[in-house]
């Protein structure tokens, strides 16, 4: 026991030894950081961008559910050997089927209907073209809208066909519709020839970044929904269905659900129509791997400055054992035991390279914070990538520090202790 | 004088006084040059035993610096056994011979082997880190040990800043930090002037007198005349003096 609290406290001693001999020679010490500088600096800002675009990528996703899925008719898989039957190759009591015989791995489903002639609304004596679709109450979950007020639009709403509507905030705006009022109730917007009552209003979706990028298409600012039946009505027509979106049960499952439901619509029509489906699977995936190429292509960056940081650790480390080659045989005449040697340098490439590691993540956390003036993009600091490179600065102290200290506790006490 | 059997490391009995300290026995050592092997310590036969100061004397190339390697624990031999306070040397391990040359013996050398960069202070603390004694008790106990060699007022300087016999007054109290049993002093005045000679042996000489068993070793037959016996080193064989 005793020993051990003395082992311990030999530990201590050594380690703040270590501490003396880098404050010694400040300059080399100082030179010899640069390399992990750089290297933990890219380590956390690789993090950082990593988790950051990740997150930017997938609040966008995330407006559409991340889990959604589309069915529509594939026009342009027409073949020309076979008669072309006209409409859209869904109908409504297809959708109602699938709704009440859902897959596993289908969560739940919602029509969308497009008015065949209507494109803008009346309010207050105002017209608006506005892009409008007709859903059911399910969609609203589906496609992750949130409210800004009121409320969306009930089941029992869309059977009974009331013309309950949602509108998007910049719509409302345009309409000059009061948002701060509580009650929309007396506020009648006239779509086509039906008046609909105003329930509720959904805030924008920003999908700037995916939009720039031309990977999807930014959703209409100008957007209201209504009931599919009312819409189906306007088109005087009960059955025809645009397309679907679905919600599957999980992001792996999405494929699976499509082809359930367009197996079901092929079978059922006996081949007449061909069907599209389209899931974010294939979105996600994609972000995934270029944020894992942005990732490699970073982390090779960063191993490299780090394998040349370590070996400039170990060089100096080595110089320095062979300038101390007779204080180390001083050292071991007065009682320090091989391993007292080896702890010794090793705490000290240590203490560089966790040192170089802290300057890397200064460094690495002030670039982060520049990067909003120089790209139009906000990139928090990753806590984990500053952990990870800390963690990563004191591995590289170990293993470079490790040879050097190897030779010196090799060193025999009379022949270090004769060195000139 | 009661006689013990100790087991030496070819396994014969060897004979050792229990106040015997040290017993060289038939050792030799010897260094490969290139092809050539010289011979530096021929069948040496050694003993120090408690309360006594012995001096060794030589030309230089003698070999006592190589005997004193040996007696000091730092340097291994060819043949023959070095008994160190009842222990057989060539069976101790590498951490064992770190902890008695940490706890049971003291160095003093001709060019002092003090550490530059640490304080005087730091350089009296040091064996008793490897000790594994906490920082205040340590530092306590160095302070104490250079107000002994006088050099209480000297505590922050670093050893360029001081004279040679200071310098080598703080060697002796690094290497009595510890309380060691013996005291090995290789030429300990050889780079010092006259009035710092007589200074560190007269510390020597009341270190003897207060019980330490001191190795004295010395080309200068002034000095050696002052240790109670003493050897004498010529061409790596060796005899007792009279």
């Amino acid at each position: 026991m005793n020993k051990r609290i003395n082992n311990t406290i030999r530990l201590i001693s050594i380690f703040f030894e270590a501490k003396t001999a880098l404050l010694e020679n400040r300059t080399r010490t100082a030179l010899s950081l640069l390399g992990i500088t750089i290297g933990i600096a890219s380590v956390s800002i690789v993090f950082s961008v990593n988790d950051s675009g990740r997150a930017l990528i997938f609040k966008e996703l995330e407006t559409f559910g991340l889990k959604s899925i589309w069915i529509s008719r594939n026009i342009s898989q027409i073949s020309t050997d076979q008669p072309f039957y006209p409409g859209t190759g869904i109908a409504t009591e297809d959708y109602l089927y699938l709704k009440n015989n859902r897959p596993k791995s289908l969560r739940v489903m919602s029509p969308v209907v497009t008015p065949r002639t209507v494109n803008s609304v009346v309010y207050n004596g105002k017209r608006l073209n506005i892009s409008i679709v007709g859903v059911d109450s399910s969609f609203f979950t589906i496609n992750n809208e949130s409210l800004l007020k009121g409320r969306f639009f009930s089941a029992d709403e869309v059977q009974r066909r009331d013309c309950s509507v949602v509108l998007s905030e910049k719509a409302a705006d345009l309409l000059h519709i009061d948002i701060s009022n509580d009650t929309h109730r007396d506020d009648y917007i006239l779509v086509g020839d039906k008046f609909c009552s105003l329930v509720g209003i959904v805030s924008k979706k920003n999908r700037d970044f995916l939009s720039s990028i031309n990977a999807v298409k930014n959703e209409p600012d100008l957007r209201l929904m209504a009931p599919y039946t009312v819409i189906q009505e306007l088109n005087g027509d009960s059955s025809a269905i645009g397309h679907m979106q679905g919600e599957a049960s999980s992001i792996a499952l999405s494929n699976d659900a499509l082809h359930r439901v367009i197996d079901y619509l092929t079978a059922k029509y006996q081949g007449k129509y061909a069907y599209r489906g389209e899931s974010l699977k294939s979105y996600i995936d994609t972000a995934n791997n270029i944020l894992k190429g942005v990732s490699v292509m970073g982390v090779t960056a960063a191993a490299i400055s780090l394998l040349v940081g370590g070996l400039a650790i170990m060089n100096i480390m080595l110089i320095s054992v062979v300038e101390r080659t007779k204080e180390i045989g001083i050292r071991m005449a007065i009682g320090a035991r091989k391993t007292d040697i080896l702890l010794q340098f090793i705490f000290e490439a240590v203490l560089i390279s966790l040192l170089s590691g802290i300057f890397g993540e200064l460094l690495g956390i002030a670039l982060i914070k520049l990067i909003p003036y120089i790209f139009a993009v906000e990139i928090e600091v990753s806590v984990v990538g500053l952990v990870v490179s800390l963690l990563c600065s004191v591995f590289i102290g170990l293993i470079s520090g490790l040879y050097p200290a190897i030779r010196a506790s090799n060193l025999t006490p009379i022949e270090a202790l004769r060195y000139e | 004088m009661r006689m013990d059997s100790v087991m030496s490391s070819t396994g014969e009995y060897s004979v050792v006084a229990d106040d015997q300290l040290l017993s060289l026995h038939n050792l030799c050592k010897s260094y490969c040059l290139g092809s050539n092997e010289i011979a530096v310590l021929k069948s040496i036969d050694f003993a120090l035993y408690q309360h006594e100061m012995v001096s060794v004397v030589g030309s230089s190339g003698s070999g006592k610096s190589t005997l004193l390697g040996i007696a000091g624990l730092l340097d291994d031999f060819d043949s023959g056994t070095s008994i160190f306070d009842g222990e057989t040397v060539t069976s101790l391990s590498s951490n064992r011979k770190a902890e008695i040359r940490n706890s049971k013996i003291g160095f003093v050398f001709q060019s002092f082997n003090l550490i530059d960069r640490a304080t005087t202070l730091l350089n009296v603390e040091i064996p008793l880190i490897y000790a594994g004694i906490g920082k205040k008790e340590r530092t306590k106990r160095a302070r104490e040990a250079l107000m002994q060699v006088g050099l209480g007022d000297r505590l922050a300087h670093y050893p360029n800043q001081l004279s040679g016999g200071q310098k080598q007054r703080v060697a002796i109290a690094r290497a009595l930090i510890n309380q060691p049993k013996i005291l090995l002093a290789d030429e300990p005045t050889g780079s010092l002037d006259s009035s710092s000679t007589s200074d560190i042996m007269q510390i020597l000489s009341s270190l003897r007198d207060q019980g330490m068993a001191i190795i004295l070793v010395t080309h200068d037959q002034n000095l050696a005349r002052r240790a109670d016996r003493g050897y004498i080193m010529e061409d790596g064989y060796i005899e007792q003096a009279n």
